[in-house]
């Protein structure tokens, strides 16, 4: 269980992280780097809450792996399907 | 959902049977187990599963009609999903703080906490039926077409797993206030709190696919 400092530290972090995604969104053309950036954000988000709020970093590999390779799985598969369009 | 996995057993099993003091019983959280209960993840994992079928349904649609999306996504309030992604990641917060305080002792502190995560979900609500209301004011429903469709399906599921999770939340602040819950007695509240973290996972996807990226 991470600390009250750290947890709010991770919070701050998470909201700039946010607010830096909806920034994306504003731009006039979506290219395949922005697609890539906006998801890595995301998977960095996705990563904190899986070790540090839902307290999974010292958990058996297999369950840590399985929520900690989620949201880049999915995201990678996204990306995928953008790249396909813009091609 | 069985409401079992959220009641209070004791899990922690010493060897001794001396009783668990704090220090040892967070020292006992980080160490090689999975928090809560092994149902209430498996759960996860189905609903996870569940739902990124889902997003990859909609991403190959949105490749296969980009300016469908394009036009429907443009019309959506990016400030909504902001506050509503702002709101998820506060309560969030506030639920990794309340299962801390619980761990520490401190059930007043944990109440409070759980009830702050409470408030922040139903944010979350409030802003969502405000977008649905307005979204069906200018005439986009259900039927207008394959983008509203999905941004109907999509969030509104996903709407009912934020209103699951602040049944549990409720319920989990209600035991906490009883003292059902103690320093080497947590896997029911961490269960409750693992289930809500997986609905602001949720939305942390859903958020850049049905928001951002257009």
């Amino acid at each position: 269980m991470p600390t009250y400092r750290l947890s709010t530290i991770l919070w701050l972090l998470m909201l700039a992280l946010t607010c830096a995604s909806a920034y994306f969104a504003e731009q006039p053309h979506l290219s395949l780097t922005l697609v890539g950036l906006v998801l890595f954000i995301t998977a960095i988000k996705a990563s904190l809450i899986v070790d540090h709020f839902m307290c999974l970093r010292g958990a058996p590999l297999l369950w840590r792996g399985l929520l900690m390779s989620y949201v880049p799985l999915v995201s990678l598969i996204i990306t995928a399907t953008y790249a396909i369009d813009f091609s | 959902m069985n409401p079992e996995i959220l009641s209070s057993t004791p899990s922690l099993n010493t060897g001794s049977g001396a009783a668990v003091t704090a220090s040892e019983s967070i020292a006992y959280s980080t160490k090689g187990r999975l928090p809560g209960d092994l149902a209430m993840w498996i759960f996860i994992l189905a609903e996870l599963t569940a739902f990124s079928l889902l997003f990859i349904i909609y991403a190959v649609s949105r490749a296969r009609n980009p300016e469908i999306f394009a036009a429907g996504q443009a019309g959506l309030d990016i400030q909504s999903g902001l506050a509503n992604t702002m709101a998820l990641l506060t309560s969030s917060f506030f639920v990794a703080c309340a299962v801390a305080s619980v761990e520490k002792g401190r059930k007043g502190r944990a109440c409070i906490e759980f009830l702050a995560a409470i408030a922040m979900g139903a944010t979350y609500v409030v802003i969502k039926l405000n977008e649905y209301s307005h979204s069906i004011a200018l005439g986009y429903d259900i039927t207008t077409n394959v983008f509203f469709q999905f941004y109907y399906l999509l969030t509104g599921f996903h709407f009912l797993h934020v209103i699951l999770g602040m049944l549990i939340l409720i319920y989990v602040t209600l035991r906490t206030y009883k003292g059902a819950y103690s320093e080497g007695n947590i896997r029911g509240m961490e269960s409750g709190a693992c289930y809500w973290h997986m609905v602001d996972l949720l939305w942390l996807v859903l958020f850049p696919l049905v928001y951002v990226l257009h």
